[in-house]
Parts: C-alpha cells; sequence; structure tokens
C-alpha cells in the first residue's frame, strides 16, 4: 500500500562465472549477491533494500557441488534446496537436513532457494538451522585474499544479522558425517502443511552407551533471536538414565532455555510451552 | 490434460448431448483450458490504446477529519497526468450499495484505514503508485472505536453518518425473530445449553484482485471492463458518480478469478474511481490493486459475536432457542443489512424449533467496512447451531447423528420464521446418508480405540448440517429477476447472453447445459456471450447461489418461445419434430430468408416472499437447500496442530445440473471452510489490519486438503427450478468449517469457541483439560 517502488528500474543484474570474478565485484558499493533470489526480492519489491548490482552467483559451479570429503559433506552455497533432498548423500549421512527442508517452502520456492541463500538470510525460522546446528556444521567464508571457518553457532547473530565481513561471501557448508545414533527428531509448526514459516522448531540427536546418555544435541528454532541449541537442556541430560523425572526436568529447562516473543504468527507463551513439550515428546520416543 | 485427451472429452460430451440427458452430465468446462494455458484475458491483460494507470491515496488513519490535502508534490513526475479529488466528482461523491452513505472519496473526513481519498493517473503503473506516496495529507486525528461491542455502548465516538444508521447511534441495523413464547419454550426444556462464539475476518483471498478499465465512448458514454459478480450495480454505481444516465453506462465483465462475495459491491467502488480519472483525462484508466491493497481495503466476512441459548425435552426434541448476535460491519453498511438478514434467518439451523426469539445487530466501527463472503453471514451462525446441538448431545447422551436426525426439518414442517416446507427438503437424507458414508458408529468406536492408544494424538469426528435458503429471499424481493437474449443465427448456431457471471464456479457450463436440454441441441451449438450490460435487462447480482436457478430459468422461458417459432418454421419445411435438431441450419436458413425475428427473450421472476420485519416472520425463501458434512481430524495435542484426514460431504441442491463442476464447488468449499476453521486470521491493531500479504494471511494449499473425502448429492427435486435444481455455491463452505471445527472440540473433548482454531487455540484447550483432570 506504501506505492511499489519500481526497483528493477535502475538495476544491474550480473551472472557471475567465476569465484575469482566475485572476489572482484563483492566489494563495490550498492552490490549484492543473489541466488535463488526468493529472500532478496521479497526484500526488494517492499523497498526494505534497494540494491543497484545484483551479482547472481546462482551458475558458479564451484558453489554448486555436494561432495564428501574426509569423514564431511561439503554443500556448495549455490546448492538448491531440491538438489539437497535429490542427493543420495544426503538422505544417507545427513538424514535430518532432508527432514527439514521437506518442509521448507513450496517446491517451487526449493527450486530456486538455495542453502546458502537460507543461511545469510538468517531469519531465526531459516529451515536448514536447525539440522545444521545439531550436525555441527562449519561454514566456509571467504574473501579476496583470505578464507576462514566458523561454527554455523557462531554464524548468526541476530535476526539477519551474521557474521560475514564485508567483501565476505559463503562459499561451503561443511558437515561431518554423525555416528549412528537415534532416530533423529525433527518437527517444525506451522498453520498450515506447506508454506509456513516455522513458528517454532525443534531437532534433536541422541547417543546412549552402557543405558545412559552419552550425547544429546537439541537445537531450536523461532524461539530466539538466532536459531540456538538448547545447551543447558544437552547438559542437563548428558551422563543420565532417561527417567520420567529427567524428561520432566528437561522440559522445563528447554521452556526456560528460549526466549521467543510474540508475534503475529504466536505468543511468546505457546512457543515456549511447545519447545518444552516436543523435548518430552522426543525424550518419550526414545525410551519408547 | 494434453490435448488428445482434452478433444475425446469433447467427443464423449457430444455423444450425452446427442440422447438429450444433457442435465447431470459431467460436461467440461469451456473456459478450463483456456485457463490453464495462461491464455484466459483477466482485466490486467487488457490494453487500450492511450491508456493510463491509476492509484489511489488512502487514508493512514482510522478516524480523522482532513484538514488539508497538498498533491502538488505529486506533479513533480512529467509522467503523470493528473489527480483528483472529492470536489472534482462530477455526478454524486456516492457509491450506493444498499445505503448512500460511502464517498467514493472521502470528503472531509475518513472513517477507516483505507478509505480512497484521492486519485493520480499517469502513463505507467509504476510512476502512478511513486506519485500515489508523494501525497500530503494533514489529518486531524479523532476518536474512533474498532470493537462492536465497544461501538454500542453509548459513550462510544460515532463513527457512522446519520443517513446510514437507523436504530441509534454505530447501530446501522438490527433485527429480529419472535416465534412463539419462549419463556413457555424455556420452560417447557428439560435441559438448556449456553454458548458465546467469537469469530474473526475471513478474507476472500481471490486469485485475481480487484481491477477495472474505464473506457470513455462515444457520445459521453462511459463503458466499464472489469472482475466482478454484479454488472449492473457497477453500472448504477459509475452512472452515480458521474452523473450519466444508465444507459450511457455499459459494464463489460471481464474473466473473472475468483470472487466468494468479495466482487459483489467493492467493484462498484473501483470501477468509480478509474471511471471518474476516465471522465477527467478523457482516456481509458487501468486501476488494479495489489494483493495488499486488496487485504486492507476491500471488504471480508464479518467479524461477530453470537450468543445463544438452547432448550430441549430429555428426547432431543428443540423447544426453545434465545439467540443474541452482534457483527461488525466496519465503517460504511455496503452490504451489512443484507448480511445481518441472512445471518438472522440461519440463526436456527436446519431444525425444528417451536419458540424462536432472535435478536441480531450490526455495529459500526472505525474498520474497513465489511461485506459479502460465501455463506453471507451464515457460517458464523452454522457453527454456533451446531455447537449447541453437541453441547446438547452431550448433555443429554444422545448420539450426535441421531439428535440432528430427530430435530431435522421435514417437508410438512415449520421453519423458525414460521415458513411451511412444501416441497424439496432433502436434510434427513444428507443425515442418512454421510453417517452411512463413515459407517458413524463403527467409526466413533474405531476413533475411541485409537485415542485410548495414543499418548499424544487424538482423533475427532466432526458433523454440521446446515440450510440455506436459496436466492435473495423476502428482505429485497425486487431483485431476484434475470434475463436471457437468445438468438439463432443464420448458420443455426445459438447465441446467448445472460446478466449473471462466470467467476470460476461454472455458470457458463451450467448454463449452457440447461440451454442445451431446452433447446434438444448439442452444447457446442451454443454460445454464451461475455456478459455486457447493454445485451440484457438487469439481471440482479451473481450471488446468493441463484445463478443458475434464476438465469437458467430465464434461458428456459427464451427456449421455449424460439422453440415455437422454430417448430412452426419447421412445420411449413415439412421437417419432422425429432429432426429439427439435426436440420436446424436448414430452419436456420429459412429464418433468414424469410425475414423471421430470430432473437428472443427470456425473463425470469423470484418466486414470491414475504417477511416482516416486526416479528421477523414471512415465506422468506422460496427454497432451500441443504447439506451434511462429516470431517474427521488429528489433533497434534502437544503442537495444537490439526490435519484433517477425512472428508464426507451430502448435499441436496436439488437436481444437479453437472456433477463435475458440482463437486468443485463442494471440493473447494472444503477447502475454504477448513482454511476459517484452522488457519484464516486477520489480526487488528486498533483500526489496522495486521497482514498485509499471503504470507502472513495463511490460506489452505493442496497440502492441507484431506486425502481422503467423497462428496455425493441426494437430489430432492424443486419443481420451481431449472430442470429441478436449486442453489448450491455457498453451502460447502458453511457445512465444511463447521465440521473440521467440531471435529476437532470432538477429539478435545473440550470446547472451544472462538476462530479460527489455531495450533495455539487449541494448544491452550488441550493444557486447560489436561489441568482440569
Ligand atoms: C513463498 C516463500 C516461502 C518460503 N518458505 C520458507 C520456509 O518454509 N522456510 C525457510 O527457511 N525459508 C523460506 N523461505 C525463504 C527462502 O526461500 C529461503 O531462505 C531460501 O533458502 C533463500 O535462498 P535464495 O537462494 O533464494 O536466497 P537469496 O534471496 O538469493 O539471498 C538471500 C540473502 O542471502 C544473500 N546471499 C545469498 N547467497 C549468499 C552467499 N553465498 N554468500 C553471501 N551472501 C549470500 C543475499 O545477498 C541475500 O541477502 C520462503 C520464501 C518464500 C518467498
Amino acid at each position: 500500500m506504501s506505492g511499489e517502488k519500481e526497483f528493477v528500474q535502475h538495476l544491474q543484474h550480473l551472472k557471475i562465472g567465476s569465484i575469482e570474478d566475485l572476489l572482484q565485484q563483492i566489494g563495490e558499493p550498492g552490490a549484492r549477491i543473489i541466488c535463488g533470489g526468493t529472500d532478496l526480492l521479497v526484500k526488494m519489491r517492499s523497498g526494505a533494500i534497494s540494491p543497484e548490482r545484483l551479482l547472481d552467483i546462482s551458475e558458479i559451479d564451484a558453489l554448486r557441488a555436494i561432495e564428501e570429503k574426509d569423514g564431511r559433506i561439503e554443500i556448495g552455497a549455490a546448492v538448491t534446496e531440491s538438489e539437497i533432498l535429490a542427493s543420495e548423500l544426503v538422505t544417507v549421512c545427513l538424514p535430518l537436513l532432508r527432514t527439514a527442508l521437506v518442509h521448507l517452502g513450496s517446491l517451487q520456492i526449493r527450486n530456486r532457494g538455495t542453502l546458502g541463500g537460507n543461511l545469510v538470510n538468517a531469519s531465526p525460522a531459516a529451515d536448514s538451522a536447525v539440522p545444521l546446528l545439531l550436525y555441527n556444521a562449519e561454514l566456509i567464508l571467504q574473501r579476496a585474499g583470505s578464507e576462514r571457518s566458523i561454527p554455523v553457532e557462531e554464524f548468526f547473530r541476530g535476526p539477519g544479522q551474521t557474521a560475514l565481513a564485508s567483501g565476505e561471501f559463503l562459499r561451503t557448508v561443511s558437515i561431518p558425517i554423525p555416528r549412528e545414533g537415534f532416530d533423529p527428531f525433527f518437527h517444525k509448526v506451522g498453520r498450515r502443511r506447506a508454506l509456513a514459516i516455522a513458528i517454532a522448531s525443534l531437532g534433536a540427536l541422541l547417543w546412549v552407551e552402557g543405558g545412559v546418555v552419552a550425547e544429546a544435541r537439541l537445537a531450536a528454532g523461532s524461539v530466539a533471536p538466532t536459531a540456538i541449541r538448547l545447551s543447558r537442556t544437552e547438559n542437563l541430560l548428558t551422563g543420565e538414565k532417561i527417567t520420567p523425572e529427567l524428561i520432566a526436568q528437561a522440559r522445563e529447562l528447554a521452556a526456560q532455555e528460549v526466549s521467543p516473543i510474540t508475534d503475529i504468527r504466536a505468543s511468546a507463551g505457546y512457543r515456549r510451552e511447545v519447545i518444552g513439550d516436543l523435548v518430552e515428546r522426543f525424550l518419550n520416543e526414545v525410551v519408547g | 490434460m494434453n490435448e488428445a485427451e482434452t478433444k475425446h472429452s469433447n467427443t464423449k460430451s457430444q455423444d450425452l448431448s446427442l440422447n438429450s440427458g444433457m442435465i447431470g452430465a459431467a460436461v467440461p468446462r469451456p473456459d478450463a483450458i483456456d485457463k490453464v494455458r495462461g491464455e484466459a484475458r483477466f482485466v490486467d491483460d487488457l490494453v487500450f490504446s492511450g491508456m493510463l494507470h491509476a492509484a489511489v491515496i488512502w487514508s493512514e488513519f482510522p478516524h480523522a477529519k482532513i484538514r488539508n490535502i497538498d498533491l502538488t508534490a505529486i506533479m513533480d513526475d512529467p509522467r503523470v497526468v493528473c489527480t483528483l479529488t472529492s470536489e472534482e466528482v462530477p455526478g454524486d461523491n456516492i457509491v450506493h450499495v444498499i445505503y448512500d452513505d460511502q464517498p467514493a472519496l472521502a470528503a472531509g473526513i475518513v472513517r477507516y484505514i483505507g478509505e480512497p481519498i484521492a486519485l493520480v493517473a499517469a502513463e505507467d503503473r509504476a510512476s502512478a503508485r511513486a506519485a500515489a506516496t508523494r501525497a500530503l495529507i494533514d489529518y486531524e486525528e479523532i476518536p474512533a472505536v474498532f470493537d462492536p461491542e465497544e461501538a454500542l455502548r453509548p459513550d462510544a465516538p460515532l463513527v457512522a453518518v446519520p443517513a446510514a444508521v437507523e436504530k441509534g447511534p454505530n447501530l446501522f441495523n438490527s433485527m429480529r425473530i419472535r416465534k412463539g413464547d419462549i419463556e413457555q419454550g424455556f420452560a417447557a426444556a428439560d435441559v438448556v445449553v449456553e454458548g458465546e462464539y467469537r469469530f474473526g475476518y475471513q478474507e476472500h483471498a481471490y486469485l485475481e484482485t480487484q481491477g477495472a478499465i474505464a473506457v470513455p465512448e462515444e457520445h459521453g458514454a462511459m463503458a466499464i471492463y472489469g472482475t466482478m459478480q454484479c454488472p449492473f450495480y457497477v453500472r448504477s454505481a459509475v452512472a452515480q458518480v458521474l452523473g450519466l444516465p444508465l444507459s450511457k453506462v455499459r459494464v463489460v465483465q471481464t474473466a473473472t478469478g475468483g470472487a466468494f462475495g468479495g466482487k459483489e459491491d467493492v467493484p462498484s467502488l473501483v470501477s468509480a474511481l478509474a471511471a471518474l480519472l476516465a471522465w477527467k483525462t478523457r482516456r481509458p484508466v487501468k486501476l488494479v490493486y495489489d494483493r495488499e491493497e486488496d487485504i486492507l481495503t476491500t471488504s471480508k466476512r464479518h467479524p461477530a459475536v453470537i450468543r445463544y441459548r438452547s432448550g430441549a425435552k430429555r428426547d432431543g426434541r428443540l423447544t426453545a432457542i434465545e439467540v443474541d448476535f452482534i457483527y461488525n460491519a466496519g465503517a460504511y453498511q455496503t452490504l451489512s443489512s443484507a448480511v445481518l438478514w441472512r445471518a438472522l434467518m440461519s440463526a436456527a439451523g436446519p431444525y425444528r424449533i417451536p419458540h424462536v426469539k432472535v435478536d441480531g445487530r450490526m455495529a459500526a466501527t472505525n474498520t474497513v467496512p465489511n461485506g459479502a463472503f460465501r455463506g453471507f453471514g451464515s457460517p458464523q451462525m452454522n457453527f454456533a447451531h451446531e455447537s449447541q446441538m453437541d453441547l446438547l448431545s452431550d448433555r443429554l447422551q444422545i448420539d450426535r447423528l441421531e439428535i440432528r436426525l430427530r430435530n431435522a426439518l421435514q417437508i410438512g414442517d415449520e421453519t423458525a420464521t414460521c415458513q411451511r416446507l412444501e416441497e424439496s427438503v432433502g436434510l434427513t437424507e444428507t443425515l442418512e446418508q454421510a453417517g452411512q458414508t463413515v459407517d458413524w458408529e463403527n467409526r466413533l468406536r474405531k476413533i475411541e480405540a485409537f485415542n485410548a492408544d495414543s499418548h499424544s494424538r487424538r482423533r475427532g469426528l466432526g458433523i454440521s448440517t446446515v440450510t440455506y435458503g436459496v436466492g435473495l429471499g423476502g428482505k429485497a424481493p425486487f431483485l431476484d429477476k434475470a434475463g436471457a437474449y437468445m438468438k439463432l443465427e443464420a448458420d443455426g448456431s445459438i447465441t446467448i447472453a445472460v446478466g449473471t457471471v462466470e467467476m470460476g464456479q461454472g455458470l457458463t457450463t451450467a448454463l449452457t447445459q440447461i440451454a442445451a436440454e431446452a433447446l434438444s441441441l448439442s452444447p457446442e451449438r451454443i454460445h454464451l456471450a461475455p456478459v455486457d450490460s447493454s445485451r440484457v435487462p438487469d439481471s440482479g447480482p451473481t450471488v446468493a447461489s441463484r445463478g443458475t436457478l434464476m438465469s437458467g430459468l430465464a434461458i428456459i422461458a427464451a427456449a421455449e418461445k424460439l422453440q415455437e417459432r422454430v417448430s412452426s418454421a419447421a412445420r411449413d419445411l415439412d421437417i419432422p419434430k425429432e429432426e429439427i435438431p439435426s436440420r436446424l441450419p436448414e430452419i436456420a436458413r429459412v429464418f433468414f430468408m424469410r425475414n423471421i425475428d430470430p432473437a428472443v427473450e427470456g425473463w425470469a421472476s423470484g418466486e414470491p416472499v414475504d417477511w416482516d420485519p416486526e416479528s421477523g416472520l414471512g415465506n422468506v425463501y422460496f427454497v432451500y437447500s441443504y447439506a451434511t458434512h462429516i470431517a474427521q481430524v488429528e489433533v497434534d495435542l502437544v503442537t495444537g496442530e490439526v490435519n484433517v484426514e477425512e472428508f464426507v460431504a451430502v448435499h441436496d441442491s436439488g437436481k444437479i445440473v453437472n456433477r463435475r463442476l458440482a463437486a468443485g464447488q463442494v471440493e473447494g468449499g472444503i477447502a475454504q471452510g477448513l482454511g476459517y476453521a484452522l488457519m484464516e486470521e486477520i489480526p487488528r491493531q486498533g483500526g489496522r489490519l495486521l497482514t498485509t500479504g499471503l504470507t502472513t494471511y495463511r490460506i489452505p494449499t493442496i497440502c492441507d486438503i484431506p486425502l481422503r473425502s467423497e462428496v455425493s448429492f441426494v437430489e430432492a427435486i424443486c419443481s420451481k427450478g431449472p430442470f429441478g435444481a436449486k442453489g448450491l455455491g455457498e453451502v460447502p463452505l458453511m457445512a465444511a468449517h463447521v465440521a473440521v471445527s467440531r471435529a476437532v472440540v470432538h477429539a478435545l473433548g473440550r470446547p472451544i469457541t472462538t476462530y479460527p482454531f489455531s495450533p495455539e487455540r487449541v494448544k491452550k484447550a488441550v493444557t486447560m483439560q489436561k489441568n482440569s483432570e
């Protein structure tokens, strides 16, 4: 209603052919990376941002591969969600990533949207964030003359905020293949089954040795400024035998650990309660 | 469907038509292929030479005096052609719907956020929209009221113009029903149950947003092309705003991408705005709303609060109901008084009740005016009356299907308005057939077993049964008419024009079938021309599930006249009766050579209806449609999410003209009902609506539609309908949303009384249930 800006009027759209080309252009004022455009174009249409030059990285081969390397799966930033879902490697080694992405947007969105775009957009509701947090993924960031690798947990800084420095881009997501454990758990709460931004989501991985929890990983989306690991609840569970009392404690703690807001989709109270109850559901499933 | 298959099904319909039997056949719709291929031309696809684009400057405050309108900065751009404010309106600054309270452009005061204040025309849309943002409006905010109950308190700020409030401050209208003696009714009851039910908005979310093109024609006339349900409403509105006689305004309905009631009154405003700019510039002007404008500034289903008390005997028979309700009309009357009336007529549900007291009020608030939406005030009532039946069932320990059967209206019964039902009451059959289809008792046992076994998921079965008076009814009988124009062309083809519109519901197909049946011709010989107000007399609105019925009757009347002429020509030519259809080209040629008049007109006028406002009683509709829906849901007790697993829908809409299209209407109603019950919500902060697009206003997608759904029809023939047909369009939504929400309540064993049943509301009910156990 504010009056649709004619946002394409003075806009340049450049297809970038290689990482070298990208590094040359990325620092230019008014330049912005576009991959699938499913987040960026929405923001441009609403007038929230108005770049002058779009650097389209969607056809850079070096960003388009899914590979296995030294016990890790490496996914290029420009790989689409549909491609991830079709990948045998991901299905076998990273089933939770698959489960989470199956419910992202709709088929059309997944055909365009990319893993890199989803992460850099840094929505607290980004569907790839929870599985990547659980898998202890590392993000490989590159800029002219240097490259660094940071844990995904440190990448998110707040809603729409990341650790990317200016002139830096996300090249690869590198994920250690986890050892066998309990069936992974994932639940995304939405008001409908497709095209639903998560109201809250919970994912979990768990390993039990000798009757006690050897390691627990829990992560939640849409219940804090970024997707987060529930580390206090993880600590509570580690080294313990899962009993009804422990489940009740974990439920309480998880609900305390998150810091949701009330927005147009749901209230903070509901989100808190749902996270606790989903932790309970997961642990009940583990006990059987 | 690929081309080969399409052809195949076309041939099939031809075969059907040869041995007549058009009525009921699954004739494929002629517009489907165009739409699927993207070839149908919607209003925004049309271009006229020299056409300008319009943008609207909308009110940013819910209630404010306009101290000054400064549009100078708008003209900075050479692509901007002109601006326009209320002072320049050549005719009356009024968009007439039922009352004359709504201005085309706000004059001195705005009453809701999104009210049009001024217009811009530019050479292209982007320039027009960009220019509109440069308007400087100086507002002086004045006290406002948004909640309908607060609006009716004596100290509330006054919203409406005096001419529009019939019954008191901020009270647009009140209406009532008084049947029997309510005290006696409750005294005779063994149990009394009470409920309070609350509803928010529902947005139409049609695929195609509102839009119109106004094209100046010769001799000072104006043509309007637009997406709409009611070309004759648009014609009156444009004529009044421009100060033109009706004969100088021509309205053409373009391919319409859904309407659901949302294009009943709003296109009058949209077209009037486009017409004002076209009048001023003498150039064609296109005005198309974007989604945000459409959601924020156009009508929706009325938010409502309903208080309901029902009394029944131990055996479940209803003795009395007392209903009190308030609907939120928004800032202008538009269709609200008609919506209020239908809500009143729907309050009792499809039940036999000796003592009835209903009071309905329509409150004015500083919010967007609400209007028509599939069901027209009924859906809120449907949830209320069905919730009450379930409460009674629970209290009396009588099965939910059984208690409905015991109270279901039958031929010979009296409705809540003391109307005796003479024919065509298939209600009991819908209940029985729906029950049989799901295997009701066994199904309930299975669900019980599932629930006993399941820790955090629970299933439920919901049933709802509804009735809907077909046509416009006793409040505005003068609107219930329709014309049809029919012409035998020289090659034996038939051209038909009607005044009710195709908006996706399949009217063109149904009417073609009716014409084919009436003329004993194959449907390929018949062409329905696009609706153009200059071709037929005022045929009333395409609403109230009346399109097939009224235009169908008009077509039959026309066909009878044409048949007569054709038969007499055939006699002259010694053509035997059975050969007329195949030799029609020969006959048509004779019409042409001998100057026989080949054109006829058909006319249909609604059956007599009446209503007494004092008692609220009368023979209010000439016939009723009925439906029973049963839904099975699974509720996730941890998250409050609801999955609709299965649906059974049984309808009595009289004779079904086209089974495939009718089933499509029902399936669409199930989807739309499911959205209303579970997901669709517009939070409001003061006078501001917080959902501005389809990202946050969630309608169901294909993934939410139940995997198993069975649609069937019992056909209680209506002697007054075309080939026995009644109306269908609105009924599916009315029944569907209630079956879903009641299924959730059944699953939880605890009532929820506020719409929609969002995960959060459902979860809250689960928690309360746990705490009470
Ligand atoms: C209808 C709809 C439904 C959606 N539903 C969901 C959903 O259910 N769940 C969900 O999580 N998301 C959803 N989204 C959001 C979006 O589709 C995803 O976040 C998607 O993964 C974004 O990828 P993209 O390639 O389209 O990103 P783009 O829009 O191209 O880019 C997003 C941002 O990341 C930057 N960027 C992209 N790649 C890089 C890179 N390699 N290095 C540095 N910066 C980069 C861009 O500059 C931009 O700021 C939805 C979007 C739409 C329109």
